[in-house]
């Protein structure tokens, strides 16, 4: 890795470096020096970041893998999928504690499951391509005994916030 | 010293400026599904974030340094100023609050930007450009109209004029930080509604967005809220904790609307109905936060807490204008697919105590704008200057206040579409007996124990109605008692009905838990309930807290030395003034203090025969300020009362000193009630379900990964 994509690489931690030198700064030459060391810190960080935005308006290049990472997101029905599941989870809850009568609960879950197995195969068949392809992968990278490498990395740096 | 601070300083600015319309251009260019432009959108929203950082920290440098050339800085510090002081004078008065609230935004940018990576691609660009279009209005107000940074015309004075010695206060440090957290927290909420609307995404998606942001939001305003009610209590003197004071109402607005959204939004996500209503209170929410601080920067209304009159007021009006055609044209233009799916089947059911709720929410809110507003609307429309005092405020805003902690109490019983009368008799048995028990009790003890059921009311309005709201005033606590008790007991039936059908559930399973561990997973699964039962035992307190004032005690006394007084348990004998620095009987520390001359008069203070210590209320005279002295309120603090204690006056020749005692009751409980909702907003905030957790969105992750990886192996360009 070279030191600009080492850099870039480790953006997210540029303000908790800065925000170190203010401190180091400050407790050694007095709060004043760590302000200026904090705005010098700021103005850089700024004046790199409103670069790197102009680059990218210009950048005909295709996204990179992590690029397009960052951008993607997950598709409606997952979502769509987890409130179904989280209003069951409710349902059956308020049932148990006896807020809603037998008969209600049978009405309302069946409808919930329904809705749920809807999305669930829907779900399922369009990730059964992608599915494939990871297994076939996978058995791949086992055989190798590369799997650990890979699959955590991709996953741990791609990771939620 | 810096020479060209003031002009690099409102150079920055105009880079914030620059920086966020460019961003906001980029993220509307990028809405059209141009990838690169998204990206070039987000770093464009971290540089605007670290050139308005860059602004404060060289205005906290041109404090640090007494920078006096700054008219800002000249205005509202000195040198003789602690380091805190210096940095709490940065929001101390109006330009400085600009940029603080405008660096606040880019902290809430900043981190919304980052936790949109990977997740709503669609909304993002629309999120992006709103917020720049706040920042930017808050940078335009400083360049234009309120310029930190600008000089002082008649140069720069040897010494500034010192920060208000109302402000150098511990809470006041605290308390705006919090309160424009709040405010600026609404902004999130509001710029997702806004993308929702605009890409029409107004489904589940945005609304599990907003929710955290809200909470934070939400959670922090109650912070600012109560801490400024500290700082009321402690540095004003007056005895009391909420004055109705024009901005204290304006702070307060957004609280109410927020916490109508958070209530709704469960109606929304479970039933998919009041999808505009959930649109309209959170445009209304943001719009209560620019209205409170247009109210307490245009000069429109006086107030202890406002700024000096100035000429930013229109720019808030055309903004405002601006904010309410925005979400209005929008939902307008979106009615069709923001139009409720289902509705309301019976008036016994959750979603109907939650509408109700909101109205009541909404009503009290309307109705505190209304009376704050009514004395300067009468003034311009018909000249005439009516005072809306808090005998007012009190009268309509209890019986208010009470509908909405019964509310509160009685909508967990509910269960969502319909309650059956079996099941609902069944709910309800233990709260009524508890509040059959708890109002008889109440009423056969409380005069003994000196809290009565019933207090003496004047009738303060002619007619029926004001026979009504007089009755109604007197009954006050008796009716908060009781709904306290439903309250507590309904929370209480919740986690025991919740933690019995655990622990049945887990013998079924064959692994049975034991009582605690039943008790911490429950809640671990169901976050977000039980942390808003426990925000709801937060608030009981807090009415507690508030119940209290019906029970104050107050005396006015002039006493000589070696005189004593007695109020409520408390005896106080009066020892005689003492003035530091100068006096032997000052500590080290009051005798060091050369900024300003104190004039203790100091009580010993006994409960029954048990010696409590000595109480020494003051008059401040600073050094700077001479002719406005500060009141120092002395007090002890205790869970059944706060013994508090002003002196008005202490004549120095005949040592004779004026005092005004209250015995507060309860006041604690709104604090300890304010840390129980802390810890409640904190367990619901606490995320349930991770988008990494979610599986088909791993496999994407994974297999595009691995793809990756094999295409560089096979040397092919990615």
């Amino acid at each position: 890795m070279n030191p600009e994509e080492w850099l870039l690489k480790a953006r997210p931690f540029w303000p908790l470096l800065l925000l170190f030198c203010v401190v180091l700064g400050g407790s050694v030459y007095g709060v004043a020096i760590g302000l200026l060391i904090g705005s010098g810190g700021l103005l850089v960080l700024g004046l790199v970041l409103a670069w790197m935005s102009l680059g990218e308006l210009t950048n005909e290049e295709p996204l990179s893998l992590d690029e397009a990472l960052e951008l993607a997101a997950p598709e409606r029905r997952e979502q769509e999928k987890a409130s179904v599941l989280r209003a069951l989870k409710d349902l059956e809850q308020e049932h148990r504690f006896g807020k809603i009568t037998d008969a209600e609960f049978a009405l309302e879950s069946a409808r919930m499951r329904q809705q749920a197995k809807r999305l669930l195969a829907t779900l399922d068949e369009s990730a059964k391509a992608r599915k494939a392809l990871v297994e076939a992968r996978l058995k791949r990278l086992m055989k190798s005994q590369t799997v650990p490498a890979v699959a955590t990395s991709g996953d741990t740096e791609q990771g939620e916030p | 010293m810096w020479q060209s601070l003031p002009e690099f300083g409102s150079l920055v600015l105009y880079a914030v400026l620059i920086s966020a319309a460019y961003t906001f251009a980029v993220a509307v260019a990028a809405s059209r599904d141009r990838l690169r432009w998204l990206r070039s959108a987000r770093l464009g929203a971290y540089a605007t974030s670290a050139f308005v950082g860059l602004a404060v920290f060289m205005l906290a440098y041109a404090f640090v340094t007494h920078d006096f050339r700054l008219r800002y800085v000249a205005h509202y510090s000195d040198r003789s100023m602690s380091l805190g002081y210096l940095l709490a004078a940065l929001w101390g008065g109006q330009d400085g609050s600009l940029l603080w609230w405008s660096s606040l935004l880019s902290v809430f940018v900043a981190i919304c930007v980052r936790w949109m990576r990977g997740r709503y691609r669609v909304l993002q660009p629309v999120v992006i450009a709103t917020l720049m279009a706040v920042e930017g209005f808050f940078v335009v107000l400083m360049l234009f109209a309120a310029n930190p940074f600008a000089v002082s015309l008649a140069g720069a004075p040897a010494e500034g004029e010192g920060l208000n010695p109302l402000l150098q206060n511990y809470w006041m440090i605290v308390h705006p930080p919090a309160l424009y957290t709040g405010f600026v927290g609404c902004s999130i909420p509001f710029a997702f509604a806004v993308a929702a609307l605009v890409t029409g995404r107004l489904h589940e998606e945005w609304l599990l967005a907003v929710r955290k942001w809200m909470l934070v939001a939400w959670l922090a305003l109650s912070i600012g809220n109560v801490l400024g009610m500290v700082w009321a209590y402690e540095e004003l003197g007056w005895g009391g904790f909420w004055a109705w004071d024009p901005v204290e109402n304006a702070a307060c607005l957004p609280w109410f609307t927020a916490t109508a959204y958070l209530h709704s939004t469960m109606i929304q996500e479970r039933r998919g109905m009041l999808k505009v209503w959930n649109v309209f209170l959170i445009g209304l929410t943001f719009f209560l936060t620019i209205f409170g601080t247009f109210l307490t920067r245009s000069g429109l209304i006086s107030s202890v807490h406002s700024f000096a009159q100035s000429d930013i007021g229109i720019y808030f009006v055309w903004f405002m204008g601006l904010v309410l055609a925005t979400t209005i044209g929008l939902v307008i233009w979106r009615l069709p697919q923001v139009r409720g799916q289902g509705r309301i089947e019976t008036v016994l059911s959750r979603e109907a105590a939650f509408v109700l709720n909101n109205w009541a929410l909404v009503g009290l809110m309307f109705f505190i704008l209304t009376a704050t507003l009514f004395p300067k609307l009468s003034e311009l429309v018909w000249r005439e200057t009516i005072v809306v005092g808090p005998p007012f405020f009190n009268r309509w805003a209890a019986p208010l206040g009470l509908l909405v902690f019964l509310l509160m109490g009685c909508a967990p019983l509910f269960g969502w579409r319909r309650t059956s009368g079996r099941t609902l008799r069944k709910n309800f048995v233990a709260p009524a007996i508890a509040m059959l028990v708890v109002g008889i009790l109440h009423v056969t003890l409380g005069a003994r124990l000196g809290y009565p059921a019933f207090v003496a009311k004047d009738q303060t309005a002619p007619g029926i109605l004001g026979i009504i709201t007089q009755k109604l005033a007197m009954s006050a606590p008796l009716i908060t008692i009781v709904l306290a008790a439903l309250n507590v007991v309904v929370i209480g039936q919740e986690v025991v009905l919740g933690l019995r059908a655990r622990l049945a559930a887990s013998k079924e399973r064959g692994a049975p838990e034991a009582v605690p561990l039943a008790l911490v997973r429950l809640v671990g699964k169901n976050r977000r309930r039980y942390g808003g039962y426990v925000v709801h035992l937060g608030i009981t307190a807090m009415f507690i807290g508030f119940l209290g004032t019906a029970w104050s005690l107050t005396r006015e006394i002039s006493l000589s030395p070696g005189q004593a007084t007695s109020l409520g348990d408390f005896t106080m004998t009066y020892t005689g003034p003492r003035v530091c620095p100068g006096s032997p009987a000052c500590s080290n520390e009051e005798n060091a203090d050369t900024t300003k001359r104190m004039v203790f008069a100091d009580l010993q203070v006994k409960k029954g025969t048990k010696s409590l210590g000595r109480l020494s209320p003051a008059k401040f005279i600073y050094n700077r300020m001479p002719g406005s002295p500060t009141t120092e309120v002395g007090m002890m603090r205790g869970l059944l009362s706060d013994l508090y204690v002003v002196v008005g006056s202490a004549n120095p020749e005949t040592k004779r000193a004026e005092f005004q005692i209250h015995v507060n009751p309860f006041v604690s409980w709104i604090w300890i009630g304010v840390l129980v909702l802390i810890l409640g907003t904190s367990v619901s905030i606490w995320p349930e379900v991770s988008w990494g957790a979610l599986g088909v969105w791993v496999l994407t992750r994974t297999s595009l990964r691995l793809e990756a990886e094999s295409r560089v192996a096979r040397g092919e360009s990615s």
